[in-house]
């Protein structure tokens, strides 16, 4: 059931893109380098563990609003050109990471060390907590969009963008503040599941492709649908991963793609 | 009629220097010259999907099957290599048909993040089965051609092997682009335009699946020669580091016709080997020329001689 | 004596989820009838030229045209059969000159079977010539021959329309389908497009014409069908629609 809860995180990331439609490839290397942060503050200045994660959130927010300011907004509209240049941002950063941080896996420890057992499942510490921090965030997110002024008009951009600014809401300001909302989960995931798996700069990419499958399965464009494909991608995964290998899962997942894809090619729950 | 002459000016040259030129070459440049050929070849091929507006970020998966599939068919079934390697490039057109069948009524990201999901699941399929992929060692012993007799075991001579294969490519790839054909996948790039092109009759997939078909045989049959020249392939040759190497030098070069993808692929391989990059440097450089490249020159260096488009 | 009926449309039914987009629409359109079709925002009309074409498969209902029952074909065989249509927003394709945009619009004039399309023949050149010259008499009604070679996408709003429904006459249409053809467009603009229809397209093609603005229609209509929430709530001649008191009411608070 763990693994549930952390493609509940990951959906969390991508349904903000769901907004923007900006698919960014470079979400992988943001949820790298959240987890990175985490190990430095942790193991070389001691900071503890959640106030790591704090300082980390905050960090990618300017972050975030430079990289939209730079390199989203005078592309804004044109997704391929987008597409492309998230490439190039993962790229950028995963490279520079692997050349300053060096290629030895890193591991960050957590504050809880404890071992609960529910039914026949044992679940450690650090996944407990990663899964109930990570379902509060998207929790809140979820606040945000759905009960928030600030989150109709995210909302109102989506769907309609010149009637949007028609009513006074301020395309650029709310892309940025997508961008960035988007980068503070990515970078707190990272964090979150830094010490549940090792850390290297090559951390982001599976994440990545998991997310991108929740996208198609769950459908494009639509929260609920990203929900759904998270659980079940989530479900498959856990379960596949131990009875039948890593390997196999991801086929097995992307069999399931194809098979929504040609059923409803617009995901389970998507519309065109 | 002037143009005529520039094009005649201008093939004499490159005849002299691809042609005779390198006869006098070491092994160090001709296998320079080898991968770049290699590179082109995997471009123009992504270029015929890409001018349809479809960006696919999986491309190496073809190249991948191409290249095992002649391995596989020429070290275990012992196939004569020439008849292997369009055999390769038949099954990546076959499978890229399947795949294209299912994602191209997917729009622009969507398709792209699919056919990138479709290229690892590929790679994690070559890496976990040892029969018959030979798994993370990968496939050893590939044979080199032989054509009645005579081997192409030198470097020179798989030069002029590449050489002629892409000459060809160049030239039927070139003919479809001016083609009918060509000129009626020009519309398809969005989906609006898509839906008017069907509004006049143009019966939209046929034209996808086709074009797809062949982006898909190019790179295929292009992966079986590059399996018999270093006579070793493995999981780690095609990955998303090719796709995407596919995609900085097709955007470098520009896509407005068939020059584009051969000026990008060419200068940035020749380009790269010169500067001793590798690995992550290479990435790194990569990536930031893929920014700039997107955000001051977006039509790519063809954009600089050609207006609009 | 049997007059045939081009077009007929039975019993359409579009539901959206919940949503019934359209509501049992039936009509029948005959050789040489210019209809008009109007209707408050939201009220179908282009649900219903996206059923007409196959863009959307009805929930209930067929489409016949010319006798034969198209309501399963795709939206290209349809075309190749003649049901052609333009679109509300401007589609044309921007990065294509005009003759370039008139010459995808002559995609079934090409006669031409699918292998040789994909080599430049000798005898395909002469057939792009001849489909230019084509075009260029077709740009000249519309009074946009001076365009020919300019970049789709440069065009003025105005122009680029007039192009779409360029293309859509380039495709060989028996009928002609204009979703919203003069919106946007300023009234001399309007004048010279609705005369164009009135002049040449209806003398050559069945037309049915989407408009918002009524007073269009309802000077150069043979008979006009009023939609409301996805329900036709008349069907008649412009006189008749004028004083319809459903019509009326429907558009109360709009611009008449």
């Amino acid at each position: 059931m763990l693994g549930l809860i952390y493609i509940l995180m990951s959906l969390g990331l991508t349904m903000l893109y769901g907004i923007m439609h900006i698919v960014n490839f470079a979400h992988g290397e943001v949820y790298m380098l959240g987890a990175m942060g985490t190990y430095f503050l942790t193991v070389h200045y001691k900071v503890p563990y959640f106030l790591a994660l704090l300082i980390v959130a905050v960090a990618s927010i300017p972050f975030g609003l430079v990289v939209d300011r730079v390199i989203f907004r005078p592309i804004r509209g044109k997704w391929l050109q987008l597409l492309v240049a998230t490439v190039g941002l993962s790229m950028v950063l995963q490279s520079a990471s692997w050349v300053s941080f060096g290629i030895l896996d890193k591991g960050v420890t957590h504050p809880f060390k404890f071992i609960l057992r529910f039914w026949m499942a044992t679940i450690s510490g650090e996944r407990f907590c990663a899964a109930i921090l990570g379902a509060m965030l998207v929790f809140c997110i979820l606040l945000l969009i759905y009960r928030t002024k600030l989150g109709r008009a995210m909302r109102a951009i989506e769907e309609d963008e010149g009637a949007a600014r028609l009513q006074g809401v301020p395309p650029n300001f709310i892309s940025a503040i997508n961008v960035s909302i988007g980068f503070v989960l990515a970078s707190v995931a990272g964090g979150l599941m830094a010490p549940v798996f090792v850390v290297n700069p090559g951390m982001g990419f599976g994440p990545l492709l998991i997310a991108f499958i929740v996208i198609i399965i769950g459908g494009l464009g639509s929260i609920a649908g990203c929900i759904l494909g998270g659980l079940l991608v989530g479900l498959i995964q856990t379960v596949s991963a131990v009875f039948l290998g890593v390997e196999i899962t991801y086929g097995l997942l992307f069999a399931l793609v194809i098979i929504v894809l040609i059923i409803k090619p617009t995901g389970l729950m998507g519309h065109a | 009629m002037r143009k005529y002459w520039i094009q005649i000016v201008a093939a004499t040259v490159l005849s002299v220097v691809f042609i005779v030129f390198p006869l006098f070459l070491s092994k160090g440049w001709l296998h320079i010259l080898i991968v770049m050929l290699f590179n082109i070849i995997y471009t123009i091929g992504f270029w015929v999907i890409m001018r349809m507006g479809y960006l696919s970020f999986g491309h190496a998966a073809y190249v991948g099957i191409g290249g095992y599939t002649s391995a596989i068919l020429t070290t275990m079934l012992n196939v004569p290599v020439f008849i292997s390697i369009p055999i390769s490039g038949v099954v990546a057109a076959a499978i890229g048909f399947g795949i294209g069948k299912i994602t191209l009524q997917l729009r622009g990201i969507y398709f792209s993040i699919t056919v990138f999901a479709f290229g690892e699941v590929l790679k994690t399929l070559w890496l976990t089965f040892n029969k018959p992929f030979g798994g993370p060692q990968g496939i050893w012993g590939i044979p080199r051609p032989s054509l009645f007799g005579f081997k192409f075991a030198t470097h020179i001579s798989y030069y002029y092997l590449i050489l002629f294969f892409f000459v060809l490519v160049f030239f039927f790839l070139r003919s479809l682009d001016r083609s009918h054909f060509g000129f009626t996948c020009l519309g398809f790039k969005t989906k609006e335009t898509e839906l008017l092109a069907q509004s006049v009759g143009i019966d939209t997939s046929l034209y996808k699946n086709i074009s797809f078909s062949i982006s898909c045989l190019i790179p295929g049959m292009a992966g079986a020669l590059y399996a018999h020249y270093f006579n070793y392939i493995s999981p780690f040759v095609f990955t998303f580091a090719l796709s995407t190497d596919i995609v900085v030098y097709s955007m470098v070069g520009g896509t407005a016709n068939i020059f584009g993808p051969v000026i990008g692929a060419g200068i940035l391989t020749i380009a790269s080997e010169l500067a001793f990059a590798a690995g992550y440097y290479r990435s790194l450089l990569f990536g930031v020329l893929l920014l700039v490249v997107i955000l001051v020159l977006p039509n790519g260096l063809l954009g600089l001689f050609r207006k609009g488009r | 004596m049997q007059v045939s009926a081009g077009l007929e449309v039975i019993n359409i039914s579009k539901h959206f989820g919940g949503l019934a987009a359209l509501a049992n629409v039936s009509f029948t359109l005959r050789e040489g009838e210019l209809l008009g079709i109007i209707g408050p925002n939201g009220a179908g009309k282009t649900t219903l030229f996206n059923v007409i074409t196959g863009v959307y498969s009805p929930s209930q209902g067929k489409i016949i045209f010319m006798n034969r029952d198209v309501t399963h074909l795709k939206t290209h065989e349809r075309a190749r059969l003649g049901i052609v249509r333009s679109f509300q927003q401007v589609n044309i394709f921007l990065d294509l000159t005009v003759t370039e945009n008139m010459l995808q619009g002559f995609h079934t004039g090409f006669q031409i079977n699918f292998w040789e399309s994909l080599f430049p023949t000798r005898g395909i050149k002469e057939k792009t010539s001849q489909l230019k010259g084509r075009a260029f008499e077709l740009l000249k009604l519309l009074e946009m021959d001076q365009f020919k070679n300019e970049i789709a996408g440069s065009l003025p709003l105005g122009i680029q329309k007039k192009l779409g429904i360029a293309v859509a006459l380039a495709a060989d249409p028996r009928i002609i389908l204009l979703d919203e053809p003069v919106s946007g467009l300023n009234p001399s603009e309007v004048q010279e497009v609705m005369d164009f229809v009135s002049n040449f397209v209806r003398k050559r093609y069945m037309c049915v014409i989407i408009e918002h603005h009524v007073k269009t229609l309802l000077n150069y209509c043979d008979r006009i069908i009023v939609l409301n929430f996805g329900q036709k709530i008349a069907d008649g001649l412009p006189q008749e629609i004028r004083q319809n008191r459903d019509v009326i009411v429907a558009y109360l608070g709009e611009d008449t």
